[in-house]
């Protein structure tokens, strides 16, 4: 069998033990979408949208739909961790609810603390009637890092004031799959920037199981949802890069499909913000794009609906998708000339002119030196 | 013991054999020319007028991977003279005045005016460590350098490295970091340079002995010893 019919019968045995699982919900999604006014036809437009951003060939369309309906068989658990809840908005703030949303909500409500109602002891029972009820089926989404100083007192949640920690480590036992949204339970995101008083960190850091990261502040709708989705249409992980994240949408630099790579290349650069340059869509490089040292699909996918994103806004890359970005990467508007060296209001330029000054000072003083000695010696060796 | 020390090679005649000598101004070269370009990349400091055909980032770029390139190949050959061949007996026998500290102190003494500079090997302690540390920066820029290469190049030679340099990338604590200890090794060579040239000036004029033509030719002189020699002579 060559390697493109084992996929198809992978994904196909896939969908057959899924659609032997019992549905979570009593309505189907179709039905679902169909009350909500999304036509057999769109929904069949976005399956292959989905397809082909995960590099499947098309023939794979059907099989995708058929696992997208059967998304109510796979119960989602969302956690809350130190984190802003943009990696949610992200998700659930389209134009119109978009058939990723809709699933998503849809499935998604077994707990997800900003979308469900329930409160308090409520939803801590929730939690762990979903944990029990679900064990070892759920797929565990994590946003935000997890503070683990003062064993984790930096972040207590719900009436029984349990730490980030223990939930985490909780939820993670019983999950068929954990992806960290987001740079925060991703790689630590800002609350782990130096000094990282809090201690916080990536998922990844605090179990023992494999993680999947999706980083980025927030990472698009179509990173999240084609995640998930693959997970639903193989039941495994996907091609990973050496920071667990998936290769379809990480496996490229921001710089590599840039729009503005042209000008690039032609060392064509908007000098300051408003000039001509940046009215002519010229390369922000010199205003600190840190696009060449970040790995994401934003220069093809775009953020809401494809509408636009940072750099075709007229603004750099800030790298928000790479590990310690806030620390490696700031200042975010200078390239590297403006490093700053230790958080001190010094660059990397300024310090090596001034070694490159101390250096030829000392030489001066040490050549002086020499010619006055070199005149004792003389008057020595003479008297 | 009121012995004097033998010195095994004091003041050596024969220095740097062809291939060193070659290796040593192509180092030279190149690493000028990637620092200029270097800076550039950094920070691109021309700009054309009016069109984008003319792909002037592009060429700079195209030139410090040139040059690059020149730098490892030379780096790996520098390094292979170093450890096996016979020419390079001198620089190797160096590494016992490193593990004495009475060389360290005399070579210490000897810049500050104070004695000659006596040594077992081709270089001083200090000299030694010092041109060590700068093999080690070409190792450094080369590792960065190519790690840098692959994501810009995923084909050919870039392809066949993309793996193994993104582990080094991971390890380094992602591209950033590698692109800014690319830059940091930049300022070695560039504090390096203006230093090196002084004390090769500085020492062939205290010390009597040849100057950056022992670099052309291969071979020193001394000045001193065949002053000596003639006083004994007499």
């Amino acid at each position: 069998m060559n390697s493109f019919d084992a996929l198809y019968a992978k994904a196909k045995d896939r969908v057959r033990s899924l659609s032997e699982l019992p549905s979570v919900k009593e309505e189907s999604v179709e039905q679902m979408l169909e009350a909500r006014g999304i036509e057999r036809r769109d929904f069949m437009k976005w399956a292959a949208g989905i397809t082909a951003m995960l590099a499947l060939p098309s023939q794979f369309t059907p099989l995708f739909a058929e696992a997208a309906k059967l998304a109510d068989r796979v119960p989602l658990v969302w956690l809350h961790m130190a984190e802003c809840t943009g990696c949610s908005e992200s998700l659930i703030r389209s134009d119109a609810p978009t058939i990723d949303s809709l699933i998503f909500d849809y499935i998604s409500l077994d707990y997800h603390e900003t979308l469900m109602a329930a409160a308090g002891w409520q939803a801590e029972e929730n939690l762990e009637h979903a944990l029990k009820k679900y064990a070892g089926r759920y797929i565990l989404l994590v946003e935000g890092g997890v503070p683990t100083a003062m064993n984790g007192q930096y972040l207590t949640l719900g009436p029984q004031g349990r730490t980030g920690l223990t939930v985490v480590t909780e939820a993670a036992k019983g999950a068929a799959a954990i992806f960290s949204i987001g740079t925060c339970s991703s790689f630590g995101g800002i609350q782990a920037a130096a000094p990282n008083p809090t201690g916080a960190k990536g998922v990844d850091k605090v179990i023992s199981q494999p993680v999947i990261n999706v980083p980025g502040c927030p990472p698009s709708a179509a990173n999240i949802v084609g995640t998930l989705m693959h997970y639903l249409l193989f039941g495994t992980l996907p091609a990973l890069d050496r920071y667990h994240r998936p290769k379809w949408a990480y496996g490229n630099r921001i710089h590599d499909l840039c729009e503005r790579r042209g000008h690039f290349d032609a060392g064509e650069f908007v000098e300051s913000f408003g000039d001509e340059g940046a009215k002519d869509g010229w390369c922000l490089y010199k205003q600190g794009c840190k696009g060449p040292y970040t790995f994401n699909n934003c220069s093809t996918e775009r953020f809401n609906q494809h509408v636009n994103w940072p750099i075709g806004a007229g603004h750099g890359c800030m790298g928000c998708s790479e590990p310690d970005f806030w620390d490696t990467m700031g200042p975010l508007e200078q390239p590297i000339k403006s490093h700053l060296v230790m958080g001190l209001n010094a660059t990397v330029d300024k310090v090596g002119a001034a070694l490159l000054t101390a250096t030829v000072v000392g030489i001066g003083a040490h050549a002086v030196a020499s010619i006055f000695m070199s005149k004792k010696e003389k008057e020595e060796n003479k008297s | 013991m009121g012995q004097e020390e033998k010195y095994t090679s004091d003041h050596p005649d024969f220095v740097y054999s062809v291939g060193n000598r070659i290796l040593h101004w192509t180092r030279a070269l190149v690493i000028t020319g990637l620092i200029i370009t270097g800076f550039y990349i950094a920070n691109p400091f021309l700009t054309p007028e009016g069109s984008s055909d003319k792909l002037v980032y592009g060429q700079w770029t195209q030139w410090h991977l040139i040059l690059g390139f020149i730098l490892i190949a030379s780096g790996i050959l520098r390094i292979y003279l170093f450890f096996f061949t016979k020419d390079s007996e001198g620089e190797r026998r160096s590494l016992k005045d490193v593990l004495s500290i009475k060389s360290w102190i005399t070579q210490l003494k000897s810049y500050f005016f104070i004695g000659e500079l006596r040594k077992k090997g081709l270089y001083g302690p200090l000299q030694f460590i010092t041109y060590s540390a700068i093999m080690i920066l070409v190792i450094l820029a080369s590792v960065t350098g190519l790690i840098l290469y692959v994501h810009m190049y995923h084909q050919g030679l870039g392809g066949w490295l993309y793996d193994s340099m993104r582990v080094v990338e991971v390890w380094m604590g992602g591209l950033a970091t590698v692109r800014y200890i690319h830059h940091i090794v930049m300022w070695g060579y560039l504090i390096f340079i203006p230093v090196h040239i002084y004390l090769v000036i500085w020492s062939a004029i205290r010390f009597k002995h040849g100057a950056m033509d022992v670099m052309f030719t291969g071979y020193d002189y001394h000045l001193k010893k065949e002053q000596e020699k003639k006083e004994d002579d007499r």
